[in-house]
């Protein structure tokens, strides 16, 4: 196996756990290629049923602006995994990936997932089991994150440029008085009850 | 209707064989719950996943002596699949909205099912990575919503791009949540740099 293609296998978090045969296995699926500085791995709304796995190089993941120019949301190097749970369950892709240097990607294509389950179930399993822990752990990430949000919808003021939006911890909310334990209701109470009203409104 | 006929009928249980589902009855615990009843607590450990097979349930957030309603799940439906993944606390109530009948299966069973690589184990193991990505997506929208509020409170008032950043920042790409404060701050203050982005990070 080549050594960039194995290294960025084993730097992968959602890999972690594999067995050097699990990896070497794994390797074989994915399908392998390079792109060039400027060169489109994938563009906003395409449809996506691959997860892409960067061994060499370095990619911009961009969003498009309404002023037509695009905006960078980050960018991904060697070792790290795109669009995972778009190869389980297909999805648009929500930005487009370029390449910003000589870049080597491997790609496992939905199909190809689903050929690996009935020749290796073993790393089938393991791969799926690495996805859903990664999903599990974001969603209780979003979960916390949201609570944070729905605890404190005081307006903090604009942010100064460089500056965090400020996380309000403490439940500071304005509106209707929270009764406690509600059922669910007609008129929802707290923020999401404002967020109702704001939505009709908007 | 027998159990087995409307197990056949779940979508999410459409391509188990009748062997598979033969096994699945023989390695859940089949149980009945009535209107108002739980099927488990937010913050009790969680041993267990359930697939509803009747009936419909709520899945509630509680926080601050506030008990919201997230969901409402019918039939078919994967619920509790976190804690069984990551051994954590249940992050939610679901409680029973109706009478509800629903296969409980346990993290032993379903672990000891897949070190096997039993088929019915990958199958169910495909069905639990579904639910969390559809579980994770639908979350990240009312994060998004949730976001949208507060933003839209502020003067300066940003642009729908800035949903579709957060979005696209926490669903899509994995980013760590910190980054999207970093998306939030593109938006609102033209785009850093990735030094800036990782001193942001640093700090």
């Amino acid at each position: 196996m080549n050594d960039a293609r194995r290294d960025a296998l084993r730097r992968t978090t959602t890999f972690a756990t594999f067995t050097a045969a699990q990896s070497d296995r794994l390797d074989m699926c994915f399908r392998w290629r390079s792109l060039a500085p400027g060169e489109v791995l994938f563009r906003h709304g395409d449809p996506g049923e691959t997860m892409v796995l960067v061994s060499v190089g370095k990619l911009s993941v961009r969003l498009a602006q309404s002023a037509g120019e695009d905006a960078e949301l980050g960018q991904v190097g060697p070792g790290e995994l795109l669009g995972e749970m778009s190869c389980i369950d297909p999805a648009p892709r929500s930005a487009t990936v370029v390449a910003i240097a000589e870049t080597t990607v491997g790609e496992l294509s939905r199909r190809e997932l689903s050929d690996l389950r009935s020749a290796a179930p073993d790393v089938y399993s393991a791969l799926v089991g690495a996805v859903i822990r990664g999903v599990t752990h974001r969603l209780r990430e979003v979960d916390e994150r949201i609570e944070q949000e729905l605890g404190g919808a005081v307006p903090a003021g604009p942010p100064s440029v460089g500056s965090r939006v400020s996380r309000p911890t403490s439940p500071t909310l304005p509106g209707p008085s929270r009764p406690n334990a509600a059922p669910p209701a007609p008129e929802r109470s707290g923020l999401l009850g404002f967020l109702d009203r704001f939505r009709r409104n908007a | 209707m027998t159990l087995a006929s409307k197990l056949r009928d779940l979508p999410a249980l459409k391509d188990f064989t009748d062997a598979e589902l033969q096994m699945l009855q023989t390695a859940v615990a089949v149980r009945q719950y009535a209107p108002g009843a739980l099927l488990c607590k937010q913050g009790t450990p969680g041993v267990s996943c359930f697939v509803l097979v009747e009936g419909q349930v709520e899945v509630l957030r509680e926080s601050n002596d506030e008990s919201r309603v997230l969901a409402t799940m019918l039939a078919g439906t994967f619920v509790g699949q976190i804690s069984l993944v990551d051994r954590g606390p249940r992050s939610a109530t679901v409680r029973a909205r109706t009478a509800v009948v629903a296969l409980e299966l346990s993290r032993d069973v379903f672990e000891s099912l897949l070190r096997a690589c039993s088929p019915l184990a990958l199958r169910f193991q495909d069905q639990i990575a579904l639910a969390g990505i559809r579980q994770l997506r639908s979350a990240t929208d009312r994060l998004g919503a949730a976001l949208q509020v507060r933003l839209s409170l502020q003067p300066k008032a940003p642009r729908n791009e800035t949903l579709a950043y957060i979005q696209t920042a926490a669903t899509e790409w994995g980013l760590a949540l910190d980054d999207v404060d970093a998306a939030k701050a593109v938006q609102l203050d033209g785009i850093p740099s990735s030094a800036e982005r990782a001193a942001r990070r640093g700090r």
